[in-house]
């Protein structure tokens, strides 16, 4: 049997909790999943403090720590070679970056190009630090594995030469919240609600339907438009009426709801709304299908390869076309539709990776 | 109307919506920008062209999104100041004035906010985003005006809302 592949995994934005959102989970599923197998001595490199992340899926010996976090470290996480003992056979970056000084076959997963395609949702801080680095990290890697073929073809506007390197390695198509049992949230059992899903950054387009809602509720006066996501870590944009619309109770800003809840929400929305921009891959879109729910998505294309049937395409600007999509679909019963079965797990994405390695091995 | 597929920048149909677009060029650009804006409107956006000279007296209040073709219309973004979607359009000559004037690229960079989508030909996009501002970059397409071409610059011009800034106030909302 041939020697298991020494596979450095960089994950320094992963917190302790291990806890986040997509870009956390991929590499929290990418370790368990590469741990599990034997053709694979699966390394760590993590941010300070965040090693309890890992305990369980990786032997301690094997996770590798860089003094800080943030996006001063992330520039420093580029030169951190020296802090990994031994030649890699892979060296696997998870968001951004991909470390310089590691001998051995460079994996980079894009799931997105928004540094590049909307630099001012970003501070300044990443806008000046990430991009020149994300860039070279493109530049360099042996391989790219992207997340949606929106996101290859993003990549490849910029970088014609990656072309030839890229991979698209899609993410499971269920949901990790069919694994939890739902839990009514109270105040809206009976009650017909719209679902977003989504931070309330300028592009997620959470304003949009925002701003549409009062047109929803000359309609359907008891309609609530429930927006679940955290903070924005920059810009906000959560609509000119969001104030207004919060106090009557017509919007319920819940933040970050547990998973069980989170289901619940997408088994009993009348409708799931992803106005989002831009997006990576749409994972709302596709968690609607899983749950069988009503989904409409903005026309961006890794919202439309997420949920290929059974949403509705609008246009991402026009407030009056997603109040009148809203009200229709607030004024009937929800459909008793099954929910969309998984067709791929993290084993897939996991399998799917290692064989973007093995075709640069050849 | 041609069938160029154009699923990997728009998931909606490209003349679903129809949309309102002012061109802007000069020169040679202007007979290019004047045969796109006629296609579109026979595929059913309301779609104009303008000399650069015309750009401060247009009335923009109801347009989607404004499309300047080359380095002379390329200074309307001070006009424009994130008003509506801009879309860029450089050719080749353009791009490389971009990426070895200094001048040129200081206002390209003063520019950048203001800058939803810059279309610049393919073979120099890879040194676009080496050595020239950072805006969001997609390519020229190649055979304008075209009706496969222009299908596609027309699917980048619904795009161009979605990167960038948002501009400040809503059309139609």
């Amino acid at each position: 049997m041939p020697s298991p592949l020494r596979y450095l995994l960089v994950g320094t934005h992963v917190p302790a909790s291990g806890q986040g959102g997509g870009m956390v989970r991929y590499v929290v599923e990418m370790a368990r999943g590469l741990a599990a197998r034997d053709d694979v001595e699966l390394h760590v490199l993590a941010g300070a403090g965040a090693g309890p992340a890992f305990t369980g899926l990786v032997d301690p010996d094997r996770v590798h720590t860089l003094p800080g976090r943030g996006p001063l470290v992330s520039a420093v996480e580029r030169l951190a070679g020296a802090r990994v003992g031994g030649r890699m056979d892979v060296v696997h970056g998870t968001k951004h970056l991909l470390p310089r000084g590691v001998p051995g076959v460079g994996v980079l997963t894009v799931h997105d190009m928004l540094a590049l395609d909307r630099p001012h949702d970003f501070g300044l801080a990443k806008r000046v630090l990430v991009r020149a680095p994300y860039l070279a990290s493109l530049r360099a890697a042996d391989a790219l594995v992207c997340v949606s073929a929106a996101t290859r073809d993003r990549v490849t506007s910029y970088l014609p030469s990656a072309a030839s390197r890229t991979t698209v390695v899609h993410h499971p198509d269920g949901s990790s919240l069919t694994s939890v049992v739902a839990e009514e949230v109270p105040g809206l059992a009976g009650r017909p609600f719209a679902l977003v899903v989504g931070d309330p950054s300028p592009r997620k387009n959470v304003g949009l339907v925002v701003d549409a809602w009062a047109a929803v509720r000359a309609a359907v006066p008891d309609a609530v438009l429930v927006v679940v996501g955290p903070d924005s870590w920059g810009p906000t944009d959560r609509g000119a009426a969001f104030t207004a619309m919060a106090a009557e109770g017509a919007v319920a800003a819940m933040g970050h709801v547990p998973d069980a809840r989170l289901r619940w929400l997408y088994e009993h929305a009348r409708v799931v709304l992803c106005p989002s921009l831009a997006e990576g891959f749409g994972l709302p879109a596709a968690e609607g299908l899983t749950f069988g729910a009503p989904v409409l998505t903005s026309e961006d294309p890794a919202l439309a390869e997420a949920s290929p049937v059974g949403a509705q395409r609008l246009p991402g600007r026009r407030p009056e076309v997603w109040a009148t999509a809203i009200t229709e679909h607030l004024r009937r019963p929800r459909p008793d539709v099954a929910g969309r079965p998984a067709r791929r797990g993290w084993d897939d994405v996991v399998e799917e990776t290692l064989e973007a390695v093995r075709r640069v091995q050849r | 109307m041609s069938s160029a597929d154009v699923s990997g920048i728009l998931s909606t149909p490209v003349y679903g919506e129809a949309l309102t677009v002012r061109h802007v060029a000069a020169g040679a650009e202007l007979a290019t920008a004047r045969a796109v804006a006629a296609v579109q409107t026979a595929a059913g956006w309301s779609s104009t062209a303008h000399e650069v000279a015309d750009l401060p007296g247009l009335a923009l209040d109801d347009v989607d999104a404004v499309v300047l073709w080359g380095a002379d219309a390329a200074a309307g973004r001070d006009v424009v100041a994130g008003r509506r979607a801009t879309v860029v359009v450089l050719d080749a000559a353009g791009t490389r004035a971009v990426l070895t004037r200094p001048a040129r690229w200081v206002a390209e960079l003063r520019r950048a906010a203001g800058t939803n989508l810059l279309l610049v030909p393919a073979g120099l996009a890879e040194r676009c985003t080496r050595w020239g501002p950072p805006v969001p970059l997609a390519h020229r397409p190649e055979g304008l005006p075209g009706d496969a071409a222009v299908t596609v610059l027309s699917a980048w011009t619904a795009r161009a809302y979605a990167f960038g800034r948002r501009p400040a106030a809503q059309p139609g909302g």
